[in-house]
Formats: C-alpha cells, structure tokens, sequence
C-alpha cells in the first residue's frame, strides 16, 4: 500500500515535471477542441464560430474541431474525462448535459474529472404553446396545469435530458403537473407544437424565439431570474411566482489535472473572444445568448446544479 | 449416433439454434425493465423465438434429406482477410490513417494470392495519395495523426 | 415571388455559383459511389467548409453534393451490389441483375435519368408548393408517423424473397436492433451493456455499410479474382435504351415521383423509404410483378426516381417552417445558420434572393446531374470495377472505415460495423434477405416511438390512434395492401381450379 502510494507520488511528480516543462512553450502543438455532438448542430456551430477566435487569442495556435457525437454530448464527455491532462484535448461542455447524464444512465465520470474554463453562452430554457392555445400568459399556462394536472401537455427532449428537467424543475417550483411528452429532440417537438398536437413544449429560447418572432408559437416565458437582452419581450417565470433558473450554459473544459496555467491561459484566450466585436456580431446574427463566466464561476454553476439535480433524483428519481 | 448429429448440424441448423438462444436471452434481458420500456423489445423478441423454433423444426426435418451445403467459399483467406480487416481497424485510428493504409492495400491483396508485389505497392501508394487529397487537401478533414511523423520529430 | 425568382436567377449567374453547383454534382456522385461515404457523411465535411464560402456558393455545393450523391448510390449497387447510400439498397434488386446479364451500361442510363427525373419534379414542387405543403407536414402528429411507419413494416411483406420464415426472421431481428439505446421515453438504457457509445442506438449507417458492403469484401478476397471486369461487360456505349423503352417508364416516373415527394415531406422519413415504397409500388402496379428482382428496368427507374424526389420535398418543411425532418435536412440547415440564415418564414421575406437562389440550385444540378452522370461520372466510376477485385477489396474497406471515423471519431463504431459485417455475411451464405432487416431497423423505432407518444398523450385511450382522418386514410390503405396479394392469390387459386 505505501509502495503504492510512494509509486504514485513520484509518478505524479514526474507528471507535474512535464506539465512545468510543457507549459512553458503552450501551445506548441495542435490542440483538439472536442465537440460532443454532430457537424451542424448547435455546439458545433459555436465551436467552429470561436475557433478562429482562439486560435488568434492563443498566439496562433492550431485548434481542430473534433466531432465526438453520442449519448448526449456524454460520449465526449467521457473521453474528456480520461485524456491526458496537457492542455492539448479540451472539450467544449454543455451544462447542465454534463451533469444530466450522471443520474440513472451509464456515464462514469464524475463532474470533478474536469477543469473549468471560460464560458460562451448561457440560454435560458423557455416554455412555448402552439398559436391556437388558449394560454396567452405563463400564468395561464400554470393555472390551467394546477386545476387540472397532468393534462397539459408539454414536449420536449427525452426523459432525463436538460429540457425535461428544466420542466421538472418548473413544476416543482410552481407546484403543478404537466403531461411531459419525450421526443426524440427539439425538432420533433416543435414540429408537434407548431401542428397543435401537444400544447407546449420546452427548449432553449435561441431555439424558440424565431417561432415566437414568427406567430407559429408563443414563448410565455424563460427560465431565468431576469429577463434575456435578446428578447426583452419575453418575461421570466420568476415573474409568475416561479423562481427557475435553468438553462444551456456552454464553455471550454479540459481534463482534471490540466495545470492552471493553461487552464488561465486558456479563460483568457475564451475572454478576448468574447469581447472581440466581429466574434459579437457572428453570435448576435445566430442568436447567441453570450455570457462569459470564468472557470471558478463555471465550476460553481456545475456543482450547484449537480446538488439540485442530486436532491431532486433522491427525491423522485425520473428513471426506473 | 455420430452420422445423425453430423447429418443435423448443417449451418441451417445452427443459425436457428442461435437465433433461438438470442431471442429467448432477449426475452429474459427485457424482463428487467419496466413494462412500458420493454414492451416493443419483448413484443420482438417473442416473434422472433416463434419464428425461430418453426426455423428450427424445418430445417431439422429437412436435414436429414439435404446434403449440407458448405458455408465458406474458400475459408483459409476468409480467416485472413477478416484478421487483416480487424488489424486495420484496430491500427489506423492508432498509427495514423495514411501508415496504416498505404501498408494495408498491398498487404490485402497479397495475402490473399496477387503475385504481382510491385502493382499492389503503387496500388497502395496511388489510393493512399488520392485519400490524402481528397480529405485534407480538399474537404480540410483532419485524419488520425500519423505516429511514424512523430516518432520521426522527436527522433 | 417572380420578382424574387428572378434576381436569384441573376444572382445564380456568376461563374463561381455554376463552377460550385457542378463541383458538387460532381463530388455528390463521388461521394454516393464510394461504399462507405453517404450523403449524409459529405454534408457534414462539407460544413465546417462553407464558413468561408459565399451563402449561394456554399449551398451551390450541398445542393449539388445531394441530388448527386442520390445517382451516386445507384453506381456501385447496379455494378457490386453494393448500395453506396442507404437510399440505393432498392436499385440493387433489379440494377445489379441487369449488370449481369450485361446490361450494366443500360441500368446505369436509366439510374441516371430517373435520379435526375425525381430531382427535378421535387425541386419544382419545393419552388411552387413549398407553403401549402408544409401545412401537410404539420397535419402529421405521432398518432399519423405510427401508421406511416405500420405501412411501410406492413411493405415489408413484398421483400420477403422465396423463404418467408427467413425474410420475417431479418426482419424481426432488425426491430430489435432497432430497440437497442436509449429508450428515450422512459430514459432507460436497453441492450447497451453499459456502453455510452450504443446510446443514441445503432447507426443506420453502420448496420448499412456492414451488412452490404463488408460480406462483399469478404467474398471478393476468398474468390481471390486477380483480374478486373473485363472491358467487354463493361460497355457502356452501345446500351439498347431508345426512345420506346424511356416512354415506357414515364408512368413508373410519375408515379415515383409523387411518392418520393410525398414521403420527402413527412419528417422522419428519408430518401431509403421513399425507394422502398416506390420500389414496392411498381411492382404492385406491374403486369408482371414475378419480373422484378430479375433485372427489370423499371425496378430501377422506381428506386432511383423515389430516392430523388425525396431530396427537395424534404427541404420544404426545413425551409418553411424551420423544422428539419431528416439528418441531410438537419445539415442543410446547419448550413444555412452557419451564415446567420435562419429557415422558417422569415427567410422568405428577408433573404428571398437564397431561398430561392437554393431552390433553384437543387433544380439546376438536376439537371446538371444528366449531363454530369450520363456522359463523364458513369464512365469514370465504371472503371474502377477494372481494377482488379484483390485491391479493390481493401480500398473498400479504407473508405468504409475512413468515412465512419471521419463523423465518430471512434473505434468502436468501426468494431460494431465489422460485427455487422460477419452477420451479413452469415445470413446472405444462409440465404436471408438484408433489406427486410434494413427496414425493420430503420422503421421500428419510428413505430414504437410514435405509437407510445400517441398513447401519452391521450394519456392511455387507443381511440386517438385513429382519430384523425389522415390516421384512418393511412389504416385502410393498410388494408388494402394486405388485402390484395389475398385476393390475387384467391383468384389465381380459382382459375386453377376451374382450369383442373
């Protein structure tokens, strides 16, 4: 046992050595950006938007976008997890994803398995209903769930995903019942919403404000304690009497034991991006909700929802 | 007693014993689940044990009858190609993509009897290029690195 | 918008937008005929690209990397038998039956034209019918997907090939491939073992390309052919296609196309079951249905012209309202966001010159597509078949194995493709038909889902399945098909009878 730990001592000792050695000339080398889900998506489109960025910001260092699609974003996660911790493979995280996956599936990373960078974009979960609702209000919306629950019926990603939660979450909050009705992704969904088959559904507000701008759908509210800048028309559910804050926070993420240094200089690097005007304006053009939060605050907002979503699964765990 | 279990062991038979073994493992498998996440595996599994036991019965009656057929053109370079095949998938994502092919295009066809060594070489080396073109010239696709330029850096 | 259509004509008049629209065209065809890459594969290279191209350049290429790499699939199915997408496995039925009678050149012809045929009808029904048939789209809740997805199982029942038992054994065995992953409304994780990997489910693309393509590999080296296919069979000159056998297909061409619009507007579906269908249709319509699977052009002209006419249509519910319906529609709209274009209504108001610069792009390569496939792609992919088998083996396998990785990032995926690959092979040397497990997979899911949504949301009442008139269209027509082999069978019966 103490040759053990003796092995492991100089064995990570031997580790910093090289982590003090490789730091000094960072980046020397390609750096892998990994990206948990496929070409075209959302993340994907952030990434491959930020990385000139970057690249610029990190002395013009040479970062490729790695698509590791599965599970979620957890595949990537995963292999976040156990590469090695050289500031050459980062991942750009989606939380709450990241922490929605530990409960009830086969993750086997923990959220202490990784070093938190700086943030891009934060989005606000949103509630929408179908144009020929009833519901004009978010207070509507709750009132007609409370007098008679479990009738509404309400969308969204699979059981366990961050929007299903986001509405579990709202439903603890405002002590109602809707009727969730899982599909396959936010598309679905909104398909189904749109045609007035269910009659609302949940997604970020990126994702459902062009509905809302359209008159398809109307978005009664985000999921946030203040309004968002982008869509100031659209109020909080804290206004209704439901205090949630809940939504797609995505930043950089490297593996645990990546030395701070990088990691510094890595915030820094997502910072400069996200004051540059020219990256502001690519992300005002796709409806990007920026918010940049540097990696203690990034760590903070992961470890809360861990505990929230660790009370709640203790509480009424939504896998059998 | 020997004849008759040769005489029913044709690949037929074999197949719909798997194919019975697997369903009825799947059967057990989704018992574990709850009702409504089991429903359409259980309703899938149980069509196919029933399709596979009348499979079984079939061929076990036809058998005896049938001289059986054999289930390998020519196995000895169905062993190799299948050996190389995996070595392959297991090595480029390891040594790069360009090692691994330009080495396993002439390997391939040698193995399995081209007699002319320096055609399959170019061969290999042609594809090779072309690949390397096409994806990181052209489509700016990243393959996996390629460790014998590594191992050549630090040397 | 004639108006719109105009200036994006003029806009589409500059040499980089008809240099890129053939270049996609042309590096569609690549894509489609190469085993192992699949449109869906070269869009999402395409992507990362198009950051630094012009809009209309950029979806120049897509629009002409999808109708070409629907010709595409056709040319290693009729000359290998081996679908180079998933929409091509109908074209190998009657395709590469007529290569080996030596009429590859022919079927290859007819591929051609029937792709571009399809293309075409679509793209015009996406520049003129777009709004009013994105209404038939939203008309489609889980209830109608569920009996869209029963028809298409019930289809099966064509494909099942001489062995019943068989063909309904790959078929099962396909549903229950298709249960494996995440059960998305439970969150429950069935037959994945504990591997994240297996989550989202097999891919469609990895059942594909191992069931077809590696037993074909597998074949080619035991037979160990050291030569390539002679220059004779090769022929493509020559090919006795006149004036008479083109008119001859027109009614399957017709009736191709509507279907391939129709399945193209349902989102879910995809180009694979708009050939099943189209496939299954002409062959229902024919005079001699025991014809087909032996080399009968118009089970081609079905297959490829259903495959196409899908492309556009199912644009329409991306485009209009926003709401992609495949994973090719998906990319597509990753493309345009990439520019900050969002799809849905404002899209048409605010950059009509794109929209409708894109419509008539998918219309133009399809047209390009006649000239691009007919006369210089054919040609050239045709002698890659010279090459002889014991390298052309191995090639395959590279591109197979490249294409997946190049998406997953991943060794497993290319082990669970190999694993498919050794099951191909066992159930095509045990005479099992692939298509029916093909279907099963890609339908079961769909079936399942939408059946136990449906039942969510009518909180248990099964009355909701059929409360819809569109629900009780598609039952009957259930019915029916299943109804009329009955009774051709019941008739052919009594004519013997009164015969003996």
């Amino acid at each position: 046992m103490t040759r053990m730990t003796g092995l492991l001592a100089s064995a990570s000792v031997l580790l910093a050595g090289t982590a003090a050695f490789a730091q000094s000339d960072y980046p020397s080398r390609q750096i892998e950006l990994m990206v948990g889900f496929s070409a075209g998506g959302a993340l994907d489109l952030l990434a491959r938007q930020a990385q000139p960025f970057l690249q610029k910001y990190l002395d013009g260092a040479d970062i490729v976008v790695v698509n590791v699609p599965g599970a979620g974003g957890a595949v990537m996660n995963q292999r976040l997890a156990n590469a090695t911790p050289d500031g050459y493979t980062l991942g750009l995280l989606s939380m709450p994803g990241v922490v929605t996956v530990l409960f009830g599936t086969d993750a086997e990373y923990t959220i202490d398995d990784f070093e938190y960078s700086g943030t891009f974009t934060f989005e606000p979960h949103s509630i929408m209903v179908g144009a020929n609702t009833p519901y004009q209000t978010g207070a509507e919306l709750l009132d007609a769930a409370r007098a008679a629950p479990g009738t509404v019926t309400i969308g969204g990603a699979g059981i366990g995903s961050a929007a299903h939660l986001a509405l579990k979450s709202l439903e603890l909050a405002a002590g109602v019942e809707f009727n969730f009705i899982p599909s396959q992704g936010a598309a679905e969904m909104v398909n189904q919403v749109l045609g007035g088959h269910i009659d609302g559904g949940v997604t970020t507000i990126s994702a459902s404000y062009t509905h809302h701008q359209e008159g398809q759908a109307r978005v009664l509210g985000v999921l946030a304690s203040q309004r968002v800048g982008l869509t100031p028309d659209i109020p909080t559910f804290a206004e209704y009497g439901a205090a949630v804050e809940w939504g797609a926070l995505r930043g950089i993420a490297a593996p645990a034991g990546t030395p701070q240094e990088i990691m510094d200089r890595i915030t820094e690097a997502v910072r400069l991006t996200m004051d540059d005007p020219e990256f502001q304006e690519i992300a005002a053009r796709n409806q990007m909700v920026l918010d940049f939060r540097d990696g203690a605050a990034f760590r903070a907002s992961v470890e809360e929802v861990y505990l929230t979503l660790e009370t709640m699964w203790a509480d009424d765990p939504w896998i059998d | 007693m020997m004849r008759l279990i040769r005489s029913v062991t044709t690949p037929d038979v074999i197949a719909a014993l798997a194919l019975v073994g697997l369903s009825a493992w799947a059967l057990y498998y989704v018992s574990g689940l709850s009702a409504r996440a089991a429903m359409f595996p259980r309703l899938a599994a149980g069509l196919l044990l029933a399709l596979s036991v009348a499979y079984l019965i079939r061929e076990l009656f036809r058998a005896s009858r049938v001289e059986p057929q054999p289930f390998f053109h020519h196995a000895p370079r169905f062993v190799i190609a299948l050996v190389l095949v995996v070595t392959y998938a297991v090595a480029f994502p390891k040594i790069g993509f360009l090692t691994a092919t330009i080495v396993f295009v002439p390997l391939f066809a040698t193995a399995i009897g081209m007699r002319r060594p320096w055609l399959s070489a170019a061969s290999g080396i042609a594809f090779t290029a072309a690949v390397y073109v096409v994806f990181v010239v052209l489509l700016n696709r990243r393959l996996p690195p390629e460790r014998i330029i590594e191992l050549w850096r630090d040397f | 918008m004639f108006d719109q259509l105009l200036m994006a004509f003029v806009a589409l008049a500059t040499i980089e937008n008809v240099v890129a629209m053939f270049l996609g065209t042309l590096i569609g065809i690549l894509i489609g005929a190469l085993p192992g890459l699949t449109t869906t594969i070269g869009l999402a290279l395409l992507i990362p690209l198009s950051f630094g191209l012009s809009p209309l350049v950029a979806l120049g290429l897509m629009a002409g990397l999808y109708n070409g790499s629907m010709y595409g699939g056709a040319i290693p199915a009729i000359l290998l038998n081996i679908p180079g997408t998933p929409s091509a496995i109908a074209t190998t039925f009657d395709g590469y039956p007529m290569a080996r009678k030596g009429r590859a050149a022919e079927a290859l012809r007819i591929a051609c034209y029937s792709s571009a045929i399809g293309a075409l009808v679509s793209a015009l029904a996406l520049l003129l019918l777009a709004p009013p048939l994105s209404l038939v789209t939203l008309a489609f809740g889980p209830a109608e997907y569920f009996w869209v997805a029963a028809f298409g199982l019930v289809s099966i029942s064509v494909l099942l090939g001489s062995d019943p038992i068989k063909g309904l054994i790959s078929a099962t065995l396909g549903l229950l491939i298709a249960s494996v992953g995440m059960d998305t409304l439970t969150g429950r994780m069935r037959f994945t073992f504990g591997n994240l990997e297996l989550a989202d489910g097999v891919n469609i693309v990895v059942v594909l390309i191992g069931l077809f393509a590696l037993p074909r590999v597998l074949r080619m080296a035991e037979e160990a052919i050291k030569t390539g296919v002679s220059r004779d069979e090769l022929r493509l000159s020559g090919s006795r296609l006149n004036g008479r056998a083109l008119v001859s297909l027109v009614p399957t061409w017709l009736r191709s196309s509507a279907i391939g619009i129709a399945v193209g507007i349902l989102p879910g579906a995809g180009g694979n079951i708009a050939a099943f269908l189209s496939y299954n249709e002409a062959k229902r319509a024919a005079r001699d249905p025991e014809s087909f699977g032996t080399g009968n052009p118009r089970g081609v002209a079905a297959a490829e012209t259903g495959n196409s006419s899908d492309n556009a249509a199912s644009l329409i519910p991306t485009l209009t309202l926003g709401v992609p319906g495949n994973a090719i529609a998906a990319l597509i709209m990753g493309g345009l966001l990439v520019h900050g274009l969002q799809p849905g209504p404002a899209l048409f108001r605010d950059n009509g010159v794109i929209v409708y610069g894109f419509m008539l792009q998918m219309l133009i390569t399809s047209v390009i597509l006649v000239g691009l496939g007919g006369l210089i792609a054919t040609r050239l992919f045709a002698q890659v078949l010279r090459t002889p088998q014991v390298l052309l083996a191995p090639m395959i396998v590279a591109l197979m194995f490249l294409g997946l990785f190049t998406v997953s990032n991943s060794s497993f995926q290319l082990y669970l493709m190999i694993g498919f690959g050794l099951l191909g092979y066992t159930m095509e040397r045990l005479s099992f038909p692939l298509p029916p497990m093909i279907l099963g997979v890609i339908l079961g899911s769909m079936a399942e889902q939408n059946l136990r949504m449906s039942l969510m949301i009518s909180r248990g009442d099964w009355s909701y399945l059929l409360a819809s008139p569109i629900s009780k269209l598609i039952a009957i027509l259930i019915l029916v098909v299943l109804f009329v082999p009955v009774r051709r069978a019941f008739r052919k019966k009594m004519a013997m009878e009164k015969g003996s």
